[in-house]
């Protein structure tokens, strides 16, 4: 006790001394986030309780995914067969899946399928669909027009028609569910680049910053970029929702992620199979699906209601 | 306006034509050489040959291209893999009762989200905008085939109230007892999206000016809320309700999948799982070609809804 305490006094004068030091030459990157933590609009983020609820599950989520061989109670692919298709019990906290696998651990290790669909075709989308957009509005003309019709077009699919698409095309397999909910949700990005690239375009700053011969790329870079970056990130988590239900969904046709794998989607495949014996296993993997993406769904209501506050939804 | 509607109209052949060239590529992309695909690894070189002569699959891919168009157009998209039979014929089976199933769960979403949507767009922050936000947001992050899973759990399994299997045959009142579920399931969920969408249109057409003035001028609430409120709110709504349609067109394929339901999406889910490519390619274009058809009709709602809207 007395040792720890020894230490904590040890160890706070330097902290003093970091904390001095970076008065006197201020770390951008420290200051940045701080200006980010009190900006009017995180402050009433941070009011948002629900929102804030949102992330802490969130992250609780993302530990549960990382650490899931520590968590899990089972290898979520080991199959016990002479305990198939039982409930709950001391040994199976939630019971076994046909071949005899422990649910538990397969939807511990499935929070990590959702989650990587989720994040990675959300960011694939954003980055070519921001490009794409940008592009396409910036530079105008016929490309433009092309582009914003077969946007169009595209836009009026539902995301899970489109996915299917792909996914009959490159076949099943979680690379491929990736590309295919990734260019599901590109439309949606492309469409958000663009209209404001086309109002920027215009604006005076950029007129000036040309006139003063800026390059093109410095221009999109520098001027355009950070001010279409808040709406996509916002977006970007409300479709981050959109993708694990994409996911869910084509799993659960038996068209994504592929068992073994445990993915929340396959897991409600085999529970709707097994329905009699045991109604239980469909039930636990869509109450995942549910929590994840609701948690994702609060916190993209909350960014938008935050930096937006005259609409609220 | 009849020009409006011209050009609305005429905008369906572009629209479907680029969906038609998405349809058959991917279905390139996906299939391969189709005689393959249909004889199987391991048919011999000649009855490959053969079969590809048969198919016409020699001649340049423009003109396989061209001619899938066509025969698109005539409503042929040749015989499934599987069966031996018309594609088109089994499409046209199949459809029908997925018709009743969206038709059914637009009908409950309505019903209920609408409403639901106005009583809390009229009173926020009230205890009923609370909670009915609340069921919203769950509504709108559950799947429905998910809810379907729960609603078959407890209606069917446990309380034996509905077939588990849902089966679309006899009677009216026999078809709707056996469409119920499944039908509420996606209503359900559509209620959820509709009353957030109506919620927030509401709110944000009683902030303007002209609400304000018809408060100052003595006009009762009730009346300021329906009729001048309201008849704004909903023109908004009206856009997205294609969007919906879509969502619940798509969200059949699972629903019926779950509740074993013969229709199109377990249709086009069979082929996919059977490799049944002229099969899908024709589901495909089925669906796309409705969706094409739904939003252009109610394209042309907005424009008789919103006079100020003018496309040129």
């Amino acid at each position: 006790m007395e040792n720890r305490q020894a230490d904590s006094l040890e160890v706070r004068p330097t902290k003093g001394r970091s904390e001095l030091a970076a008065v006197e030459t201020p770390r951008p990157a420290a200051s940045r986030l701080k200006a980010l933590w009190n900006a009017r609009w995180m402050r009433r983020f941070r009011r948002d309780r629900m929102a804030v609820a949102g992330i802490i599950c969130v992250l609780l989520l993302s530990l549960m995914a990382v650490f899931a061989p520590w968590l899990a109670p089972y290898d979520p692919a080991e199959q016990h067969i002479l305990y198939r298709l039982r409930g709950p019990s001391d040994m199976f906290k939630l019971g076994t899946d046909e071949f005899g696998r422990d649910v538990l651990s397969r939807l511990i290790y499935g929070s990590r399928a959702s989650l990587v669909v989720g994040l990675a075709s959300v960011l694939l989308a954003g980055v070519a669909g921001t490009i794409i957009g940008g592009v396409s509005g910036y530079v105008g003309g016929t490309f433009d027009q092309i582009v914003s019709s077969v946007v169009n077009i595209l836009m009026s699919f539902p995301s899970l028609l489109l996915g299917l698409m792909v996914v009959v095309a490159l076949g099943p397999g979680t690379t491929n569910v990736i590309i295919a909910v990734a260019l599901s949700l590109l439309p949606n990005f492309i469409r958000l680049a663009r209209a404001p690239v086309l109002a920027l375009r215009e604006r005076e700053f950029v007129l000036a910053s040309r006139a003063l011969g800026a390059s093109q790329a410095r221009i999109v870079w520098n001027h355009i970029l950070p001010n279409i970056l808040g709406p996509i990130s916002v977006m970007s988590t409300l479709w981050i929702a959109t993708a694990i239900r994409t996911e869910a969904s084509l799993s659960f046709l038996g068209l994504g992620v592929q068992p073994p794998t445990p993915s929340w989607g396959n897991m409600i495949r085999s529970g709707v199979n097994n329905i009699l014996s045991n109604p239980w296993l469909a039930v636990y993997s869509g109450l995942a699906i549910t929590v994840t993406v609701l948690a994702f769904n609060v916190i993209g209501d909350g960014l938008r209601d935050a930096l937006d506050p005259k609409q609220r939804s | 306006m009849k020009a409006y509607i011209a050009r609305r109209l005429l905008s369906i052949i572009p629209t479907l034509l680029i969906v038609g060239s998405l349809v058959f590529f991917v279905m390139r992309l996906a299939s391969g050489d189709p005689a393959v695909a249909m004889l199987g690894s391991a048919a011999t070189a000649e009855s490959i040959a053969e079969l590809r002569e048969q198919m016409g699959l020699n001649r340049p891919l423009v003109v396989q291209y061209v001619d899938f168009l066509l025969q698109a157009l005539r409503g042929d998209f040749g015989t499934s893999f599987a069966t031996g039979r018309p594609v088109a014929e089994q499409v046209f089976e199949a459809f029908p009762d997925t018709v009743e199933l969206v038709f059914w769960g637009m009908l409950i979403g309505t019903l209920v989200g609408v409403p639901t949507g106005i009583i809390a767009g009229v009173r926020p922050n009230s205890i009923f905008d609370y909670i009915s936000r609340i069921v919203a947001l769950i509504g709108l992050s559950m799947p429905a085939f998910y809810l379907g899973i729960l609603l078959l759990l407890v209606f069917s399994l446990e309380l034996g109230w509905f077939p588990v299997i849902s089966t679309p045959k006899g009677g009216f009142l026999e078809r709707l007892h056996a469409t119920f579920l499944p039908a509420l399931s996606l209503g359900l969920i559509q209620a959820s999206f509709i009353m957030r969408m109506i919620r927030s249109s509401l709110l944000e057409v009683l902030q303007e000016d002209y609400i304000r003035t018809a408060h100052a001028k003595g006009a009762p609430p009730r009346r300021i809320h329906y009729r001048h409120a309201l008849r704004n709110a909903l023109v908004p709504v009206i856009t997205v309700f294609g969007l919906y349609l879509g969502t619940l067109l798509a969200g059949t394929v699972l629903t019926e999948t779950v509740f074993n339901r013969p229709g199109m999406g377990r249709l086009l889910v069979g082929a996919i799982q059977q490799r049944d490519y002229p099969l899908i390619q024709g589901g495909l274009m089925i669906y796309a070609a409705v969706i094409v058809v739904v939003n252009t009709a109610v394209d042309i709602l907005y424009g008789l809804a919103d006079p100020t809207i003018r496309y040129d």
